[in-house]
């Protein structure tokens, strides 16, 4: 449960953070124009931790089931990153 | 737009529209097929009993099938696991049709369960419509439809992947929609593009038999029988003491791990020649291959076992794994009940897109009124059959003789009378259904709990998915759902 819990909230902050990397959704979020070099640090970030996301996965089940359970998660996270932004005035 | 994305708009909007009303029912399906055996333990009315110790219920199924059947040629005998908590055995001279009972875990008396399809109805439908092999087909060729679709929609959306956190509820209702479809596709796309290519994979067979003709003669049962081994021998007519099935059990752990042992097969119980094979679980790895070992019935010595497989076979059957998703326990599926759920979601939306626009350009002539009334079905329409069928499940009285087809009777009587609805009523007929979907849910599930679904966890939480998926429903359906060509 614990090691589910953990790629799911990795891969949800991974993807928001991708989301933010993007200029519409950075202003979106924090409500300024964004400087171009703290973007590409969102996005990087936003990679790294999904594919860290990935991790526990691995560890909990296998290396096979545990990249299905990743790429499921990864979905639930793009759903509630959109749905979240969706919700907060532009 | 160039000649080329002329032709893949065509293609993913009319493909994807006419297989829409065998997709969509065979996703919602799908998704529901998952919790098979927990939907068969809610529609059996049946109340868990204590876990029980594999050597146990193994003790408790042979002295029921003792004093039931000992004069049966095979005996099977399904051990309680995390989802099944009771004991289910079997009977009789055919493997593929025998006598079952359950048995209750405390004491190995046989428990009354509703006799019902149970939960398989969702995956029998699922595979084939309940029609056989030209079910297979129609299924079939629809899934190699959603392949073209998925990847069509892919190329003429293809600005999504620029932004594909892009959703803006308030706009337009055409934008809004347009956005949850891209959205729900590229969430979902990875399970899509797997769980549809997995299905035609399953389906393959059905429409490529070439490769079953040349070499098998036609004969399916030739290609199983080369990769499973079967170890069988006559019987020998000399009444014999067979050792006790639980150390038969002990043997089979020790090949397969402590609690490794899912079912029991005993073939010729009581015979000299008797013979007792163990099967694995499958639900801790991909590939759905059950490993086997078989004892002699009487002195206990290893008569055969296969626990390598042909690597071919095993590809194929990891194909099957992942479609029918039995390993990862309830993370995974949820995982897939989800992304199904997604799935239908977007091509529910990608059918509103097309039928507004066919609107908008030729109003409401007979083919539209058709065309509506037809994705109405498949859509609010399937999920008032499913919700009646779960009704009718708990309302027709558990003693009636054939009530098993009168269960399926309702739902192809429901869902028949959803499309005449919605062709009289147009497009009003979307609301009604889907409130009378959410308003039936929610009854059934309170309905279980009164007829002592309280007591049961599973029961509970089906209740409370039911509860949920209601009020689901009937929000969405209030606040979404309508073809206005106004924005």
């Amino acid at each position: 449960m614990i090691p589910f819990l953990l790629t799911l909230f990795t891969s949800f902050i991974g993807m928001a953070s991708l989301a933010i990397g993007m200029d519409r959704h950075y202003r979106q979020f924090w409500g300024a124009p964004a400087p171009a070099m703290r973007l590409k640090h969102y996005r990087l970030r936003g990679w790294v931790l999904m594919a860290a996301a990935y991790l526990p996965c691995a560890l909990e089940w296998n290396a096979a089931i545990g990249l299905i359970v990743w790429i499921g998660v990864l979905t639930l996270a793009l759903m509630a990153v959109a749905w979240m932004l969706a919700s907060t005035r532009p | 737009m160039s000649a080329l994305g002329k032709a893949l708009l065509g293609l993913h909007a009319w493909g994807g529209l006419l297989f829409s009303w065998v997709l969509i029912p065979v996703f919602i399906t799908g998704s529901l097929a998952v919790f098979e055996p927990e939907m068969t333990h809610w529609m059996q009315t049946q109340t868990a009993g204590p876990q029980v110790s594999p050597a146990k219920a193994v003790a408790l199924a042979e002295e029921r099938l003792r004093t039931l059947a000992s004069d049966a040629p095979i005996w099977r005998i399904r051990l309680p696991n995390d989802r099944e908590t009771q004991i289910e055995i079997g009977w009789g001279s055919n493997p593929r049709r025998m006598e079952t009972e359950t048995l209750e875990t405390r004491s190995g008396s046989p428990v009354p369960v509703r006799e019902t399809t149970g939960g398989h109805f969702f995956t029998h439908f699922h595979a084939d419509l309940l029609l056989g092999a030209p079910g297979r087909w129609i299924v079939g060729a629809a899934g190699i439809v959603m392949l073209a679709a998925l990847i069509s929609g892919l190329l003429i959306h293809h600005r999504v992947l620029i932004d594909f956190f892009t959703l803006r509820p308030r706009a337009s209702r055409r934008r809004a929609w347009l956005d949850l479809h891209n959205l729900s596709g590229i969430a979902a796309l990875p399970f899509l593009l797997m769980i549809t290519y997995t299905g035609c994979v399953i389906l393959a067979e059905t429409f490529m038999p070439a490769a079953t003709q040349v070499l098998y003669e036609g004969n399916h049962r030739a290609i199983r029988a080369e990769v499973v081994k079967t170890f069988e021998r006559k019987r020998s007519d000399q009444p014999t003491e067979n050792l006790p099935l639980s150390e038969h059990l002990a043997a089979a752990e020790t090949f397969f791990g402590a609690g490794g042992v899912s079912s029991l097969v005993i073939r010729n119980p009581g015979d000299r020649a008797g013979l007792v094979q163990a099967y694995r679980r499958v639900d801790d790895r991909l590939s759905a291959v059950a490993e086997h070992v078989s004892f002699d019935a009487v002195t206990g010595a290893l008569f055969g076992r296969q626990q390598d497989w042909n690597p071919m076979a095993f590809a194929y059957r990891t194909q099957v794994g992942l479609h029918v998703a039995h390993f990862g326990g309830p993370a995974i599926r949820w995982l897939y009940f989800f992304s199904g759920l997604l799935g239908a979601l977007m091509m529910t939306l990608g059918t509103l897109l097309l039928l507004r626009k066919r609107r908008q350009k030729s109003g409401l002539d007979l083919p539209q009124r058709a065309l509506e009334a037809l994705s109405c079905a498949s859509i609010s329409g399937i999920l008032l059959a499913c919700a009646a069928l779960l009704a009718s499940n708990h309302l027709i009285p558990a003693e009636l003789a054939g009530r098993v087809t009168h269960e399926t009777r309702v739902f192809f009587f429901v869902w028949g009378a959803c499309a005449l609805h919605a062709l009289w009523r147009g497009e009003r007929a979307w609301h009604t259904q889907c409130t009378l979907a959410a308003l039936l849910c929610g009854l059934v599930g309170f309905g279980d709990l009164w007829l002592g679904g309280i007591d049961d966890a599973t029961r509970r939480l089906t209740d409370l998915c039911l509860f949920i998926s209601g009020l689901l429903l009937f929000v969405s359906s209030r606040r979404y759902f309508s073809l206005e060509t106004q924005p």
